[in-house]
């Protein structure tokens, strides 16, 4: 059975408002999808829909060809970042590391310029841009082998950014990735495939110059 | 089994960090509570510290609802290990039950053998 993440008929209402209709987008490993569209397109909802933590006025999501009947994150296969820190203040880094990875990545995991010095700090002492590389990388380390990423360039330097997408493609040799941020020329850097929602639509790309007429790269 | 454990350490990690603000949540209604049945405070304090546990499994209720309208991202750390809010707070419900149960049958044994050793 092909590993492929398929997400049809997609439809989602705030009030009387459309904010998706009909979307579809199919996702395999080795795919690194950047999801395009300005402000209040649904880019979010439509990865928490994916996600199974929003719900769809209706959608259908395939995972491995098995319809997802509940939630598609009991699924175990899926991963997602969302905008908000999601790691408890309470615990510290290593435990996070044990809890979400294991005990026996503890050493590969603080292998890292980013992380080292902080290893032994509690997540409520941890800085915004550190936090939020710690959780990318434990999404990306993780086994599911569908990673949603809602923007995760939020808050961090060039530097780190560059590490997240060096992350981001050693991931996607075993993974299917879909990631959305505003900083599109950080996202550029990094995908193989350009979906874009306009007007509660999903339209593939062929290439970043076709989002010229959508207001991208305007000044360039 | 594995699974099973690993699973069972994050219901723990849910738990954990709500049990302290929950059981003060608690114990202040207990005390408004006790207060307006006993404005004089006659009750013993065994009993009354007895009355006041019960409260525990209350105020993780309270804690769990505040949360649900403030800060409902938390959960994702739960989800992307396939883990249900409603099986944490399941979970939460029973644990923070159990406290009051096992803290009850301290408080009775204790007093039954002051008592017999009186």
């Amino acid at each position: 059975m092909d590993t492929q993440l398929e997400v049809d008929s997609v439809i989602k209402l705030y009030g009387e408002t459309t904010i998706l209709a009909d979307v579809y987008l199919s996702c395999v490993p080795g795919d690194i999808i950047g999801l395009f569209g300005r402000n209040g397109t649904g880019k979010s909802t439509l990865l928490k829909i994916i996600f199974g933590s929003l719900k769809g006025d209706r959608s259908c999501i395939r995972i491995n060809g098995k319809i997802q009947k509940q939630a598609a994150y009991r699924s175990g296969l899926l991963g997602f970042l969302p905008q908000e820190g999601y790691l408890p203040n309470n615990l510290s880094l290593a435990e996070c590391v044990e809890l979400l990875l294991g005990k026996e990545y503890t050493k590969d995991f603080f292998a890292d310029k980013h992380l080292f010095r902080i290893r032994k700090s509690k997540v409520s002492e941890m800085s915004g841009g550190e936090k939020r590389y710690a959780e990318i990388k434990f999404i990306l380390w993780g086994k599911a082998p569908f990673i949603l990423l809602d923007e995760p360039f939020q808050g961090l330097s060039p530097i780190v950014s560059e590490s997240i997408r060096e992350h981001i493609k050693i991931a996607s040799q075993t993974k299917g990735i879909i990631l959305t941020d505003h900083n599109f020329r950080e996202v550029h850097k990094c995908v193989n495939r350009i979906m874009l929602l306009n007007d509660c639509y999903l339209k593939e790309l062929r290439e970043p110059n076709d989002l010229i007429p959508f207001g991208y790269y305007e000044n360039e | 089994m594995l699974y099973l454990k690993n699973r069972c350490k994050f219901h723990f990690v849910f738990f954990k960090s709500r049990i302290l603000s929950a059981s003060g949540i608690g114990i202040l209604f207990g005390l408004i509570a006790q207060m307006s049945i006993d404005p004089e405070y006659q009750t013993p304090i065994i009993q009354m510290i007895n009355k006041l546990l019960l409260f525990i499994p209350v105020g993780m209720l309270f804690k769990i609802l505040i949360e649900e309208i403030v800060n409902k991202d938390q959960y994702y750390f739960f989800y992307n290990q396939g883990i249900t809010k409603v099986e944490l707070w399941i979970t939460s419900f029973i644990l923070s039950f159990s406290i009051y149960i096992i803290f009850n049958l301290i408080l009775t044994i204790w007093t039954r053998s002051l008592r017999l050793i009186a």
